[in-house]
């Protein structure tokens, strides 16, 4: 029964038949012919390949190690442990001594920030309203004025409609429309009558 | 000489990275990722989750999919460049798609856990999806922790999923075939409980160093050595970069549930097991009878081919199927191959099953 080669023992048997065979060939190829310098790289790259490959098998065989797996888990286990610990003496002894010496402590500036953020969200949100005020307020003005014009041109129908009836001249009867100043000309005085 | 520097200043570019990722909490400012590649519009936000919808431009079919993203770093590595997007690929089939963008937790929402990210706000997701097309149904596709998700919704929820497709899904984890599986079963639960004790949620540069830990010396050196190999490849190093951005997109991961991952579903396995309760009710496996295709990444080293393909045999659907495929884990979702073939064919399996009574 022949017995299976492991993977480090046969990537460690390419390392060195890379290192002790094909770079020496290689590199006594370019030293006589002096142009194989692909060869060179290829056994080169060829030893580096078969290094990374021992160098990930020797740190799989690390994980599956018993020993190293009871140190590693220990370790990770002690070293939270210190950590938790550490933090409770470091807020034992300065949530005591920090405001002693008049400074705040990470609770109270962090309040502080929420109080700011929550007054600039206040802030916004009056900036919102006012915004929102504003707009509402002068479409309110433009539908007034819409209406307004509206009532005073139904006025002026109106009269007209009434003056007719009584056989009265409808370009006789004031409806009180009062028609907008006309505009001034833009070219003001450079225009020209024809 | 040009070896060295060369991959010095990567490497020093990555640190700078690491080190910026730290600053700023990781992914945790979802103002850090980079605009997105495919217009969406956010049609339902609420709880944790932020519902975006890209509209197909020749929408073909009438159930639309709702793509349940993992709560692990951010979803901008399924729309990551023009060519190389699963909703782009997804679109382009007449899919209109929905996804579920996980907002990063605070403090405050360290009581959050699957019954709140699953009942509530999948399932409020969900809602406005059936509400803003008009039908009765979606197809759920779920990813990594998401498919855990979806698995999860659709075992209590099922008369709202017409076809359930699980990609790189953890389900069984009794076995213990990744060397970090090993490692993470020393690591016992008062130490678990410790880390929300300490910071409410498990810190997203936790979350992150598990991710490291996987592969040390690829994320130490190798990928960098990678990068100057690849340098002369049209678009290696753009795609670079956008990779390294995800990978340190990290986000926290709820008090709650991670107490949840780590204990129920991987250290008692409940999940596999049938006994896994969410908001009092089990969520078992066994009450999924829609059709349901699970795609596993033959070389997936963060979620195990055996971890998801137990799945298939413990549902109740009758039409259920695994589609492996040659890929990594990350490469179900952004390799050529994926891209071309496997997201294709998930695409015509819905077309497929698209109409009621198939």
């Amino acid at each position: 029964m022949s017995k299976q080669k492991s993977p480090i023992m046969d990537d460690l048997g390419k390392l060195i038949e890379a290192t002790w065979i094909d770079l020496p060939a290689a590199a006594a190829r370019r030293l006589t012919t002096g142009d194989d310098k692909g060869a060179v790289h290829e056994a080169g790259w060829k030893a580096y390949d078969a290094l990374v490959r021992i160098s990930n098998e020797a740190s799989n065989a690390l994980y599956t190690n018993r020993a190293f797996g009871e140190v590693a888990g220990r370790g990770i286990g002690l070293a939270l442990r210190m950590r938790r610990v550490g933090d409770a003496v470091a807020a034992a002894v300065f949530g005591n001594l920090w405001p002693a010496i008049g400074l705040p402590t990470g609770s109270e500036i962090q309040a502080l920030r929420n109080d700011v953020r929550a007054l600039s969200g206040d802030v916004e949100a009056l900036r919102e309203e006012v915004r929102t005020a504003s707009v509402q307020a002068s479409q309110r003005i433009e539908e007034r004025e819409r209406s307004e014009d509206r009532a005073t041109i139904d006025r002026g129908y109106a009269a007209v409609r009434s003056a007719e009836s009584q056989g009265a001249t409808p370009a006789m009867v004031w409806n009180g429309f009062k028609p907008a100043a006309p505009r001034k000309s833009r070219r003001g005085k450079n225009s020209v009558a024809l | 000489m040009s070896l060295f520097n060369d991959i010095a200043g990567h490497w020093i570019d990555g640190a700078v990275r690491t080190l910026g990722a730290i600053g700023r909490g990781f992914g945790s400012d979802i103002s850090a990722d980079p605009a997105p590649v495919t217009p969406y519009d956010v049609i339902y936000k609420g709880g944790k989750v932020s519902l975006r919808h890209y509209r197909a431009r020749n929408r073909i079919h009438a159930t639309p999919i709702v793509l349940v993203y993992a709560l692990i770093k951010r979803p901008f590595i399924l729309d990551l460049q023009p060519g190389k997007s699963v909703i782009e690929t997804l679109l382009k089939q007449g899919f209109d798609v929905y996804l579920t963008d996980w907002i990063p937790p605070t403090r405050e929402d360290a009581w959050r856990g699957f019954d709140a990210y699953v009942n509530q706000d999948l399932d409020n997701a969900i809602r406005a999806v059936q509400t803003a097309e008009n039908v009765a149904q979606v197809h759920l596709i779920g990813y990594c922790l998401g498919a855990l998700l979806s698995l999860i919704y659709t075992s209590l929820h099922q008369q709202n999923v017409r076809n359930l497709i699980t990609v790189a899904a953890p389900f069984d984890m009794s076995g213990r075939d990744l060397p970090i599986y090993h490692l993470m079963d020393r690591i016992d639960e008062s130490a678990i409980e410790l880390i929300t004790r300490i910071h409410g949620n498990c810190p997203a540069w936790m979350v992150n160093s598990m991710f490291t830990a996987m592969s040390p010396t690829h994320h130490a050196l190798d990928k960098f050595v990678g990068l100057y190999r690849n340098a002369e490849r049209d678009g290696y190093a753009e795609m670079f970069d956008l990779f390294e951005r995800w990978m340190s997109s990290d986000v926290p991961l709820a008090g709650r549930l991670f107490t949840e991952l780590t204990g129920d579903i991987f250290k008692r396995n409940l999940m596999a097991k049938g006994e896994f309760k969410v908001g009092g009710r089990v969520a078992d496996v066994k009450q999924i009878t829609c059709p349901l295709l699970n795609v596993i990444g033959e070389m997936d080293d963060v979620v195990h081919p055996k971890s998801s393909l137990p799945l298939s045999e413990k549902v109740g659907s009758a039409d259920r199927r695994n589609l492996t495929f040659p890929t990594g884990h990350i490469g179900v979702a952004v390799s050529a191959g994926a891209l071309k073939k496997m997201w294709p064919e998930m695409g015509a399996w819905l077309a497929d099953r698209g109409q009621v009574g198939n």
